[in-house]
């Protein structure tokens, strides 16, 4: 396993807190150039410019509650939602937010990392920083981690569409990367989100992922999607992550710009599920819920 | 609608055949999911209470 800078907190080194205070610096400078997605557009949101994801310089937030929606292990969680994304999956379902980083309020670390704190201290077991997709922000994120308790367990929730530069900043921080990996080829990630070189971007990420970090892998069922986007999803994580968890949700409904697409009319048939579920177990995947 | 910064937010899609999407889910929400089909594997566990709801 490779990790990379400094040791971990309780081991007499320097705390996650503390990194992620220096990393803030350096990412904030990073918006004068940006790069921390795999579109690498090299803007300057400093400067007011915007890439694909519209994001300026200033975060926001739609969502910072108490959940209970994810996998097992991890719930309760505070879930924090940052608007704004770099994909533009046609059925998102927070489509608005996601597709907006002005939806929602001005994020500020101190006051959600307050409410975090509250919530771990009524038994939340875990901080989750969401989006729309959260490596878009991530200098709030590393603002957030800054302000929170070392023993903290995080959860990286992400479209897995980060870059490279991202990745580095984000070593060491989160506990565990919670990863869509939406698409089974290429063509349906463009036709679907609009993005070029999904499959290798993801799988880089997902391989890192799970180097640096605990890895949960996702995987939404999308109807008339089975064969071409769940079955080489799930060929794949046996073949090269074998053993990781995956979570394989059922729950699609046709949110947002779903219409666009016939296929996406409707929700997942129950001959679908079942279909997918045996894929899963030929291919001897974990499946956690 | 305007929302309260404090104020807990789910979101549920009802389908014809009885199924029930939910995302955000919170915690009483679930309990109240709970309540409805005691049965139902994917929510009984998440209706968990909080030590200060």
């Amino acid at each position: 396993m490779i990790r990379d800078l400094t040791p971990i907190a309780g081991r007499g080194t320097v705390s996650r807190s503390t990194r992620a205070r220096k990393r803030v610096l350096a990412a904030h400078a990073m918006l004068e150039n940006c790069h921390f997605c795999a579109h690498h557009c090299g803007v300057n949101r400093l400067a007011g410019e915007r890439g694909l994801c519209h994001a300026g310089a200033e975060s926001r937030y739609f969502l910072a509650q108490p959940e209970v929606t994810d996998e097992l292990e991890l719930v309760p969680t505070f879930a924090i939602a940052l608007s704004g994304c770099d994909l533009r999956c046609d059925f998102c379902i927070t489509g608005a937010e996601s597709w907006n980083p002005r939806a929602g309020a001005v994020f500020s670390a101190a006051e959600i990392a307050a409410r975090a704190k509250a919530a771990l201290q009524d038994g939340a077991r875990t901080v989750m920083v969401l989006g729309g997709e959260p490596t878009v922000h991530l200098q709030a994120a590393l603002e957030l981690v800054a302000e929170l308790p070392d023993s903290a367990r995080l959860v990286w929730k992400t479209n897995a569409h980060g870059s490279p530069q991202a990745r580095r900043l984000l070593d060491g921080m989160f506990d565990v990367w919670l990863a869509d990996y939406k698409f089974g080829n290429d063509d349906c990630a463009r036709r679907l989100a609009k993005v070029p070189d999904y499959t290798e971007v993801v799988r880089n990420n997902l391989l890192w992922a799970n180097e640096h970090s605990e890895l949960i892998v996702r995987h939404l069922l999308m109807p008339g999607h089975i064969d071409c986007c769940w079955r080489p999803v799930a060929e794949w994580l046996a073949e090269k992550l074998p053993g990781v968890k995956v979570n394989l949700r059922s729950g699609f409904w046709p949110a947002w710009k779903s219409s666009r697409h016939p296929e996406l009319h409707g929700t997942v048939t129950s001959g679908e599920t079942k279909t997918a579920d045996e894929i899963a177990r030929s291919y001897g995947l974990t499946l956690v819920p | 609608m305007k929302r309260k910064k404090a104020e807990l937010s789910s979101e549920l899609l009802i389908l014809p055949d009885g199924r029930v999407l939910v995302q955000n889910l919170t915690q009483p929400m679930a309990e109240l999911l709970r309540r409805l089909n005691p049965e139902d594997r994917a929510i009984t566990p998440r209706a968990r209470k909080l030590r200060k709801p």
